[in-house]
């Protein structure tokens, strides 16, 4: 044999194997990738979280323009942006022929801004905000209250420190929120909104009539208890009137009767379909779709894997105790009440009438 | 002959492949499939009493650090009880605790152990009568929760149903050596993949101990913490399940921990959980298949192949054995069986996912060249091989002589009590 | 900063779909790492099987190449190390496919005792050499343990059944030659059910299969040449270590490493990660 041939062929033969073990070893020894993974040490599921770095950004941005800026001002900010002051000079924001804006507004005016106007970035409003129908805007934040016209849009996110009032068909894509309150007009499309109280407009329903006396809950026979909770493993119907104290665990369908009531938390596999006037003190949580009844109340959060509809006059929440809606769709009926926030994963809408 | 040894070894084949389509089922699911995290959005809610309880033995370099982070979580503090359970410390964990209680009397109250069983179980056994609070989150003392997790770690507890929550872990010290990078890989895998598609299927994601919690009546209903086990989450997880609990999985809620640095402290970590966790195949897998009416079957199966993964260590040496004695025997296993074994000795090891399973979920979280990695996990899976079968052998040796098990502290490396993670 | 707008009125809603995907400042919208999946399951997943499976049948169409490409390989190697004995071609057949695989003509002798004393010798200086290897080493020191384990059954093997040991060393060259068929033959299906998934140009993926097959192609004859070779020096005792560890195990291992490299290209998915 070859002694040197043999040599170099299994050298050959070992550098062979090696080759595409060759960015492995490169990343062994001369490490690219080695920090951890940035854990968010505060999540961003304040709402109006994105509203709060926006203020911040602006402040340090302004703070650094020159002493001698004039109050109306159309320019630049420090770091490049395009920006707008408008205290005095409103002709910026006249009506007149539908305009896309550029620029980083802040107003100090309260005068309206006209509508069919489109604002790619965002706006910071001293005064108390007056948008126009059909106006676009990225973001706004609001110093005061705000009140959007019909058909606005908004595509990132909106917060005010006064009431937020949103007209009629608008659509809030992103974060929605008010220090205050929210109020949604019919056909307005949201995805996240929290506000100590947020409401849709239109007219409650008629006060109930006097129901009769509730009747406790008798369980089922293959009712199990577990822990704190009574399992059912098939379909429920409650009737009108039933008065339940505990949690539930409904491995089926769950109707709840009109005018029951249920002292705990109500999760279901199937769907969960809640008659008018039922009053819930826990949470209400389904992987199926949700459906409160007219003038009903749930103390403490939904939690919709699927649809979940609240109809009209229904309140969730309270004042002193707020919660959260999580749903994939929602759909709120008119003089809805929303103690908390709101976040679906799909959009949620308010009843068109 | 032959025959003879054929047929066990086409049973762990396969074995072997029944994980394999597991590994691959889930991975599928997590790229494609309707991801699940229905509690995450709970931002605002009349939240419950939580107890915080943080096992504690020895934990001097890492303690402070550790409640410093859950002094400023984001929960309201009159509901909010942190409780270090000091567990026999020698070292100045008990004067840092005392420390911190003098000056948060109302927010920490330390449980002193001094004496009884050793390990965590045994201390969460202990001091869980004595705990209030609806919830109780567990934290490792090395651990370094964000403000923002205790809420996300409470709300799904919001439902009913939930008896148990789990977290993900996410290595802060990537970069020591091979092997914590190596381990950041497969936590990768084990989290952003494996939990997260068993919560999306609703089967059984895993209560890992830490960066988690349990409803305290759920843990009452089925009879508490248990002192003789050496893997408390693996144990509670199948109580709860068999006791008609859900336990759900929060890919979110993320939190950073320390991996072992060194070969030997991994070892001695991963024969603890093997040893742990065949105490559970043993003591559930008869319940399980007993399929109690509540328990889907796909439940069923998956609560069955999660318990089963530290066998898989044994059972593929197992294989090999019989593979190597087929061979000798004549029998031409090359261009089948050898192959599946081959790819099995990368790939198959309970928490420790298949390649396809870490690459994917390295790639989900944007991990770029630490994925060229990959080659040397088969390091990683022959040292856990090993030392799963060692451990398996010896814990069935020990218990025909009748010995007890014993905890073995896993190493801190943090340098003092600061927090050294990122911001 | 020069305006990012260029749209008309006309274009209005096209405008506010780009807007809604722009994050503060111009940057994209970033989605968290836990919430990340891939769209367009089905589309992805048949296109995927498909490019699989005719990566497999480009494969199968190629066999009578490959086995003839091996012979001219092992030809060349065998003229060039200076080994005894013509090369051999022997039929096979991979589905419908027939084809030849070379493979040496000579023997590998039969372990004297006095090569297995020296074998056991190995045993012992790898115990002893994988006891001393410590810290960051420990893994090396488990895999030479592994090779003892296994040199050990082979040295036990010949000093009690010297002629019942079942291989040729030409029968095993084909052999390997065989498995590694198999293993190259999975190549295509198994990217299809695992790369070809992800966010990644055809060009891309098909140059991944190029390279794995490409790269076994040469390695297995490589590798059989290699073993044939050890095993003529170190006689029989040597081939179940190679077999068993050094065989199958290695081509998986360059499928691993190509698959890790390949993993970490960059996908339009990172576009919308957050950087660690």
């Amino acid at each position: 044999m070859n002694a040197t041939a043999v040599t170099i062929f299994l050298a050959a033969t070992i550098l062979w194997f090696l080759l595409p073990l060759l960015p492995a070893i490169i990343e062994l020894l001369r490490p690219t990738d080695l920090a951890p993974l940035t854990v968010v040490p505060r999540d961003a599921g304040d709402v109006a979280f994105l509203a709060k770095g926006f203020r911040g950004y602006l402040a340090g941005q302004l703070d650094r323009l020159p002493a001698e800026t004039p109050a109306d001002f159309l320019g630049r900010l420090p770091d490049g942006t395009l920006f707008g002051r408008v205290r005095e000079a409103t002709g910026v924001l006249a009506p007149g022929q539908a305009t896309v804006q550029d620029r980083v507004m802040v107003l100090e005016t309260g005068a309206p801004v006209p509508g069919d106007q489109t604002f790619v970035q965002e706006i910071h409003a001293r005064a108390p905000f007056l948008g126009g129908p059909r106006t676009a805007y990225r973001a706004i934040l609001a110093d005061q209250g705000a009140t959007l016209g019909e058909g606005s849009r908004v595509l990132r996110w909106i917060h005010a420190a006064g009431p937020l009032d949103i007209g009629a068909g608008s659509a809030l894509a992103g974060r929605a929120s008010s220090d205050r309150a929210v109020r949604l007009g019919p056909g307005v499309r949201f995805d996240r909104i929290g506000a100590p109280e947020i409401v849709t407009s239109g007219t409650a329903p008629a006060a109930p009539a006097p129901t009769a006396p509730r009747t406790p809950f008798v369980p089922p026979e293959d009712a199990r208890r577990i822990g704190d909770h009574l399992r059912i493993e098939a379909d429920l119907h409650l009737p009108a009137g039933t008065d339940v104290d505990g949690n539930l665990v409904v491995r089926g369908r769950l109707v709840v009767g009109r005018g029951s009531r249920i002292r705990g938390s109500i999760k279901t596999h199937g769907e969960i379909l809640i008659e008018p006037e039922v009053e819930i003190t826990g949470s209400l949580v389904s992987r199926a779709p949700i459906s409160v009844g007219q003038g009903g109340f749930v103390a403490g959060p939904i939690i919709g894997e699927d649809e979940v509809r609240i109809a009209a006059g229904s309140v969730i929440g309270t004042g002193g105790a707020p919660t959260t809606i999580a749903a994939r769709t929602l759909t709120l009926g008119p003089a809805t009440t929303i103690f908390g926030q709101i976040t679906t994963q799909a959009g949620g809408t308010t009843a068109t009438t | 002959m032959r025959t003879a040894l054929l047929i066990p070894l086409l049973v762990i084949v396969g074995i072997v492949v029944v994980y394999t389509l597991r590994h691959y089922l889930f991975t599928l699911n997590r790229l494609f499939g309707t991801h699940r995290q229905p509690y995450v959005d709970i931002g605002v809610a009349d939240w419950p009493h939580v107890s915080v309880l943080v096992p504690a033995h020895n934990e001097e370099k890492v303690i402070a650090g550790m409640l410093d982070a859950l002094l400023a979580a984001d929960y309201p503090a009159d509901r909010l009880v942190i409780v270090p359970i000091n567990d026999r410390s020698t070292d100045g964990t008990r004067a840092i605790l005392d420390a911190y209680a003098a000056r948060h009397p109302a927010r920490v109250k330390p449980y002193h152990r001094t004496d009884g069983r050793p390990g965590k179980a045994a201390a969460l056994a202990e001091a869980f009568p004595t705990i209030a609070g609806e919830v109780h989150l567990i934290f490792d003392a090395d651990y370094l929760p964000g403000q923002g997790l205790i809420k996300q770690l409470v709300a799904p507890f919001f439902d009913p149903e939930v008896g148990a929550v789990m977290g993900r872990v996410v290595p802060l010290n990537v970069s020591r050596s091979l092997l914590t990078r190596l381990l950041d890989l497969e936590r990768s895998g084990g989290y952003q993949v494996d939990q997260q598609a068993r919560m999306n299927l609703d089967l059984v994601p895993q209560y890992g101990g830490t960066v988690g919690g349990v409803r305290r009546s759920a843990l009452e209903a089925v009879d508490g913490w248990r002192e003789d086990t050496l893997a408390e989450d693996t144990d509670v997880t199948y109580r709860l399940i068999l006791g008609g609990w859900q336990v759900v999985y929060q890919n979110r809620s993320e939190c950073y921990e320390e991996v072992p640095e060194t070969w030997p402290t991994r070892i001695r970590q991963i024969k603890r959980w093997a040893r742990g966790h065949n105490q559970a195949l043993a003591a559930y897998t008869g319940r399980i298949l007993a399929k109690p009416a509540h328990l889907r079957p796909l439940v069923a199966l998956d609560g069955l192949l999660l318990l089963g993964v530290f066998a898989m260590g044994p059972l593929l040496l197992i294989g090999w054995g019989l593979a190597t004695t087929l061979y000798y025997l004549g029998y031409q296993i090359s261009t089948g069986i050898l192959p599946i074994l081959a790819v099995a000795t990368y790939s198959t090891l309970g928490n420790f996912a298949a390649f396809f399973e870490v690459a994917t979920a390295a790639r989900l979280d944007g991990s770029r060249n630490r994925i060229r990695l990959l080659p040397f996990l088969l390091f990683g899976f022959l040292v856990s091989l090993t030392s799963v079968s060692v451990a398996t052998l010896s814990q069935l040796v020990g218990r025909f002589r009748g010995e007890d098990h014993t905890w073995q502290k896993t190493e801190r490396y943090r340098n003092g009590p600061s927090i050294g993670g990122p911001a | 900063m020069a305006s990012p707008v260029t749209g008309r009125l006309t274009d209005r809603e096209r405008l506010l779909r780009v807007l809604s995907q722009r994050g503060a400042r111009g940057g994209r919208i970033e989605a968290h790492r836990a919430m990340l999946r891939l769209p367009n399951a089905g589309r992805r997943l048949s296109a995927s099987l498909l490019l699989g499976v005719a990566g497999l049948a480009g494969f199968v169409a190629l066999l009578p190449t490959l086995g003839a490409f091996w012979g001219t390989l092992f030809r060349r190697i065998h003229a060039a190390l200076g080994l005894p004995g013509p090369v051999v071609e022997r039929p096979t057949a991979f589905g419908p496919v027939e084809f030849t695989v070379p493979t040496v003509a000579f023997d590998a002798p039969v372990p004297m005792p006095r090569d297995l004393a020296i074998a056991a010798g190995v045993v012992a200086g790898l115990i002893v050499i994988s006891l001393a290897l410590r810290g960051r080493w420990l893994p090396a020191a488990y895999f030479l343990r592994a090779v003892a384990v296994v040199l050990t059954t082979a040295v036990g093997f010949f000093a009690f059944w010297p002629d019942q040991f079942p291989y040729r060393l030409s029968e095993y060259v084909v052999g390997h030659l065989q498995a590694g068929l198999v293993v190259m033959g999975l190549v295509p299906l198994v990217l299809g059910f695992t790369f070809y998934l992800f966010d990644l140009s055809v060009l891309r993926k098909i140059l991944l299969t190029a390279m794995v097959l490409g790269h076994l192609a040469i390695f297995l004859p490589l590798q059989a040449m290699f073993h044939a070779l050890v095993v003529s020096q170190l006689t029989l005792v040597a081939m179940p270590v190679l077999a068993l560890l050094f065989g199958i195990l290695l081509d998986v291992m360059v499928f691993v490493a190509f698959y890790g490299w390949a993993m970490s290209w960059p996908s339009a998915l990172w576009e919308e990660v957050p950087r660690p």
